[in-house]
């Protein structure tokens, strides 16, 4: 469970100029867990990526983490 | 920049211990040598140990960022993997990992093993510096792959050529567009192009004296 946020958390701070702002929660459903990520506005470039391949490349690596632990996953990108 | 200091017997002991530290070849570092070895009296009193400064090269510097990079990715994502690297001939590094994980990490059709390629490469070129080509592989998998989607690019070159009609691929990324329009560049009978924009980019094989 740990992993997911983690890793977001990881991929976001790397990636951003105001790594402080990073904020990523989890919201654990029955079937699904939604992990939200917000960055400062002038960031949410970095982590969408042209067309979203940034976005896109997270998700995929979050859908590997969640199915090695048995479960599903989705990004959130919120403004 | 990280630069290291070590101390040794002699200035190669000295060096032999930082790089291996570092995890770098010899010439992917310069060395300073801060102090020669003394063996002082009769090697009892006085001795002093050689003292060396290894600095990596800008290379090496990118080799250590890239790894440590990939390495936190990695553990964040509760991966156990041992990541090797080379240069690559034509320029650049390549990352090889392997492990127990080594089927998660290339996901289906390769799509994990390119998104963590991405991730990588945009987190180490945020660095200024010169821009680093950087490849990812998972136990052999690439290699493979490139041989196989030439083989494939060979038998539709042939089957344009018997036929004189052009040929579609299916949406490739740059990387296997690239092998593509490499392997048939030798064949004067075609030609390659791209078409389309982004994710629905589209290879297509001509032959050579046909306008697409």
């Amino acid at each position: 469970m740990k992993e997911m946020k983690e890793l977001v958390e990881f991929i976001a701070k790397s990636l951003v100029d105001e790594p402080d702002q990073v904020r990523v929660t989890e919201v654990e459903g029955e079937k699904i867990t939604i992990i939200e990520l917000r960055v400062a506005p002038g960031d949410l470039g970095k982590v969408i990526g042209k067309q979203g391949r940034t976005a896109r490349s997270i998700r995929t690596l979050l859908n590997a983490t969640a199915t090695k632990l048995r479960k599903r996953a989705v990004l959130e990108i919120l403004e | 920049m990280i630069a290291i200091e070590e101390v040794g017997r002699s200035i190669e002991e000295a060096v032999e211990a930082g790089l291996k530290r570092l995890g770098l070849p010899r010439e992917l570092v310069v060395v300073e040598t801060l102090e020669e070895a003394n063996r002082g009296f009769l090697g009892l009193v006085g001795g002093r140990q050689a003292r060396v400064r290894l600095v990596p090269t800008q290379m090496g510097e990118q080799v250590l960022h890239a790894k440590e990079v990939l390495a936190g990715l990695l553990q964040a994502m509760g991966v156990e993997t041992e990541i090797g690297w080379e240069e690559l001939p034509e320029g650049g590094l390549r990352l090889n990992l392997s492990g127990p994980h080594a089927g998660l990490l290339i996901g289906k059709h390769g799509q994990t093993l390119e998104a963590l390629q991405f991730i990588v490469h945009r987190i180490v070129s945020r660095q200024p510096g010169e821009r680093l080509r950087i490849q990812l592989d998972v136990e052999g998998y690439v290699e493979r792959r490139r041989q196989q989607l030439e083989q494939y690019a060979l038998r539709l070159a042939q089957q344009v050529k018997s036929t004189g009609e052009p040929v579609t691929l299916d949406p490739m990324n740059p990387a296997d567009r690239r092998t593509v329009h490499l392997v048939l560049q030798r064949d004067s009978e075609v030609r390659t192009e791209s078409l389309g924009e982004g994710l629905l980019r589209r290879l297509v094989i001509a032959p050579a004296g046909r306008r697409l």
